[in-house]
């Protein structure tokens, strides 16, 4: 299932979200689920919330690990607020990741339905496929290293320790 | 006594707004209070945060890890002066109850946030404020770390430190609610200040709270717990020896502060969410989005903001009309003005986009504007109900000035706009617009229909040796509408010959826009033809290229010179008799050349 498509069922990545929030309670993290639609598949995402501090303003920074019925891969959904609640601007998020537009799109939540910035997740498969050797046949680790890729992205720690995951 | 505490940031997240301006759009509030829970948690940087977000308006609060939940109120006002108007300082004292604390110890912590939501401007005006009792004095001393023993005993009983006021019982090692306080305890809260030794801004209730549930005096001294997990421990956490100092009427002038400061002044925050609320914007925007990603993944040298600025002038609003219409909308286009003279009727809808069957009577320029905007509120159109003059259509008296205004119409329109396409239903009303097109040089696109065909064309430019829709008939357009039928009198067509028509011209409009932009060599919409001719029934798709026509009744020099120098008196005479045009263009002297020709005597034999 994993090895040559790329691709993630909506059970295995729900299991292995499971798990990324055990581990992340253990750990003091706040990476935590969000039920928001509880028996409708793709209606649960992994959500971690973190303050940053730029230029004399902390800014809210809200990460929602989504499930796309559609790609079957999971997609990494951010918003960046500033603290009155106006949302960083396609071209300020662009300056602060120091990304292009073209690969940061602006998109309606599939969930929420307002506006969230996602990384697109086209090549998502080809760049799993290609690290299949490392996650063989399991959920949990591909959703681990998947989590490794994206959040390097992103600038969001994920320490060390979730690699204890890919030893499961 | 340094009485330094670490006020609260508010942190608002984006759904908090989205969801105020719901409801409030739902009540129709004037002044009203809604209840919203707030949370705030152990602190990770330098400031105490606080925040709101989407469930703030829920029933029950969100269960957020190692986050306690707050009651609280946000009140809005339905204007600014309201806003500023109201009394801050009795409002913040009507939140704090000093009686209802000591029975109830949630009031303990209590927030509001004043508000004044402008919805039409999608700009809201607020002010948090965390009313807190003032006139008690405290000094923070001898920290001392929290015994091995109680450590595990937090995590074990989270239910009881979440309320963020608790119980210490040092002697048992358990934890327990304020309400069974006998007065051998001590006091904890949850610490929601990052810095060492300035406790946040939920102890100045505390130690009201706590004066009164152990009748202290000024001068005592007691032990506080301040809880502050860290990760899933609780080691940083510390109890300290805390002074006390306050006056004899503390409780009847409590000092009630709490505004929350802006930039450490005391004012209200104020913050512009037009586009990330106001439908109108967001539409815009995604559409652009929509269209951005073409420009990335396919087409680098699409110029989004040539198309956001073109002015197209549609000349006919029926079957071609309203479909190039809706195409333009696709491409990005702005700026769309629709010509049309007629009313729509009740076999319209089926076969012209834009209209209903509610539309019928209506006038179709100004519908059709009407429905651009109800599918895209960012586009700017207006209809213009004109006729456009036609030779062989001559004027009387009665109608001579109307003529005359509507030309100047059509001429303004021509003048101002970049790209002009021709949709009438007759060939004759395409004689103006296109000697008008030449004189002005712009872009002029034709469409026509016949049963089971169409041609589109691009009238060539000052610059071009491209023909237009005139330039390959040797007779000037005239009245074709005199001895028709119904039938022949309007287009009947296959239905789908329209849309394949008014695709075409679209996408050749694009590609003239985009020639000369980039990859010149190799343009990604293809070098755009002169026409197109296609026949539904046998799968036909040309492309043909024709010359212009020195004695073009429509584009030709001497046509368009004698417009430039005789404006509407041209127009005026062309109208009352087609055969001007003739003589005007050297069409006449052409016949007289070709008859002489065909007259062979066919009688003549080769020797």
């Amino acid at each position: 299932m994993i090895e040559f498509s790329g691709l993630l069922t909506w059970e295995d990545f729900q299991s292995a979200i499971s798990e990324v929030e055990k581990l992340s309670r253990t750990l003091g993290d706040n990476w935590g689920i969000n039920y928001y639609q509880q028996n409708t598949p793709g209606g649960s995402y992994l959500s971690y919330i973190r303050y940053i501090e730029l230029e004399n303003n902390l800014l809210k920074c809200e990460y929602h690990i989504i499930y796309s019925l559609s790609y079957s891969v999971p997609v990494m959904y951010f918003n960046i607020s500033y603290p009155n609640g106006k949302l960083l601007s396609v071209t300020e998020v662009c300056q602060y990741l120091k990304k292009s537009v073209s690969e940061v799109s602006q998109q309606e939540h599939p969930l929420l339905q307002v506006p969230f910035f996602c990384l697109h997740p086209c090549n998502t498969d080809e760049i799993m496929k290609s690290l299949s050797i490392a996650h063989h046949n399991s959920p949990l680790k591909y959703l681990v290293s998947w989590l490794s890729l994206v959040t390097q992205v992103l600038n969001i720690p994920l320490p060390n320790e979730y690699g204890v995951l890919l030893n499961h | 006594m340094s009485n330094q505490v670490s006020p609260f940031s508010s942190i608002i997240s984006p759904g908090f707004w989205q969801k105020f301006a719901e409801l409030v759009l739902q009540q129709k509030a004037v002044t009203s209070r809604i209840p919203i829970w707030g949370y705030y948690g152990p602190s990770s940087t330098k400031l105490s945060i606080f925040t709101v977000d989407h469930t703030s308006f829920d029933e029950y609060p969100a269960t957020y890890y190692n986050q306690l939940s707050v009651k609280g109120e946000i009140i809005s006002t339905s204007s600014l002066e309201e806003f500023k108007n109201l009394d801050k300082n009795s409002l913040i004292g009507e939140y704090l109850c000093l009686e209802n604390t000591e029975k109830k110890p949630e009031s303990l912590k209590t927030f509001f946030i004043l508000s004044y939501p402008d919805l039409k401007s999608y700009t809201f005006t607020y002010w948090f404020a965390f009313p807190a009792i003032s006139s008690i004095k405290f000094s923070y001393m001898s920290p001392s770390p929290v015994p091995e023993s109680l450590l595990p005993v937090f995590e074990a009983s989270k239910e009881i430190w979440k309320f963020g006021f608790f119980l210490v019982d040092l002697t048992t090692c358990t934890l327990k609610p304020l309400e069974e306080n006998t007065g051998s305890e001590i006091f904890g809260y949850l610490e929601p200040s990052g810095i060492d030794s300035v406790p946040g801004w939920v102890i100045r209730n505390y130690l009201a709270y706590i004066i009164k549930a152990r009748k202290l005096q000024s001068g005592d001294e007691i032990k506080l717990l301040s809880l502050l997990p860290k990760k899933s421990e609780f080691s940083e956490s510390r109890i300290y020896l805390i002074k006390l100092e306050f006056p004899d009427d503390w409780e009847s002038h409590p000092k009630i502060l709490g505004w929350e400061r802006n930039e450490n002044k005391l004012l209200p925050r104020m913050v512009d969410l037009k586009s990330n609320l106001d439908p109108v914007t967001l539409s815009e925007s995604f559409v652009d989005f929509n269209l951005k990603l073409m420009k990335w993944r396919l087409f680098p040298e699409f110029d989004l903001d040539l198309m956001h600025e073109v002015k197209v002038c549609i000349l006919g609003a029926g079957t071609l009309g309203c479909n190039v219409a809706r195409t333009l909308m696709g491409w990005g286009v702005r700026h769309i003005s629709i010509v049309d003279s007629g009313k729509v009727s009740y076999s319209n809808p089926v076969r012209q986009s834009l209209y209903t069957y509610k539309d019928s009577g209506k006038g179709k320029a100004i519908t059709a504007a009407d429905s651009l905007k109800n599918i895209f509120p960012g586009v700017e159109a207006k209809g213009y109900d004109i006729h456009i003059p036609m030779p062989g259509h001559p004027t009387s008296p009665s109608t001579v000035e109307k003529v005359k205004q509507d030309f100047h119409t059509l001429e303004e329109l021509i003048k101002t706009h970049d790209v002009i396409f021709l949709l009438t239903d007759t060939r004759e009303s395409r004689w103006a617009p296109t000697m008008l097109g030449a004189a002005y040089d712009k872009i002029v696109i034709n469409a026509a229909l016949g049963f089971d065909s169409y041609v589109v064309l691009r009238h060539g430019r000052s610059t071009e040796d491209l023909g237009c829709y005139f330039c390959t008939d040797v007779v000037v357009p005239g009245d074709s509408t005199q001895d028709r039928t119904l039938d022949q009198q309007c287009t009947v067509t296959r239905p789908g010959v329209s849309m394949i028509a008014a695709s075409l011209a679209v996408e050749l409009m694009a590609a003239v826009l985009h020639v000369g932009k980039g990859l010149s060599k190799n343009p990604t919409l293809g070098a755009p033809p002169h026409s197109l001719r296609g026949w539904l029934s046998s799968s036909q798709h040309i492309s043909p290229m024709f010359a212009r026509f020195t004695n073009c009744s429509g584009c030709s020099e001497k046509v368009v010179g004698a417009y430039k120098d005789e404006g509407i008196e041209l127009i005026l005479r062309v109208l009352g008799d087609s055969s001007y045009l003739e003589i005007l263009s050297g069409l006449d002297k052409l016949k007289e050349g070709l008859e002489g020709i065909v007259e062979l005597d066919d009688t003549e034999e080769s020797d």
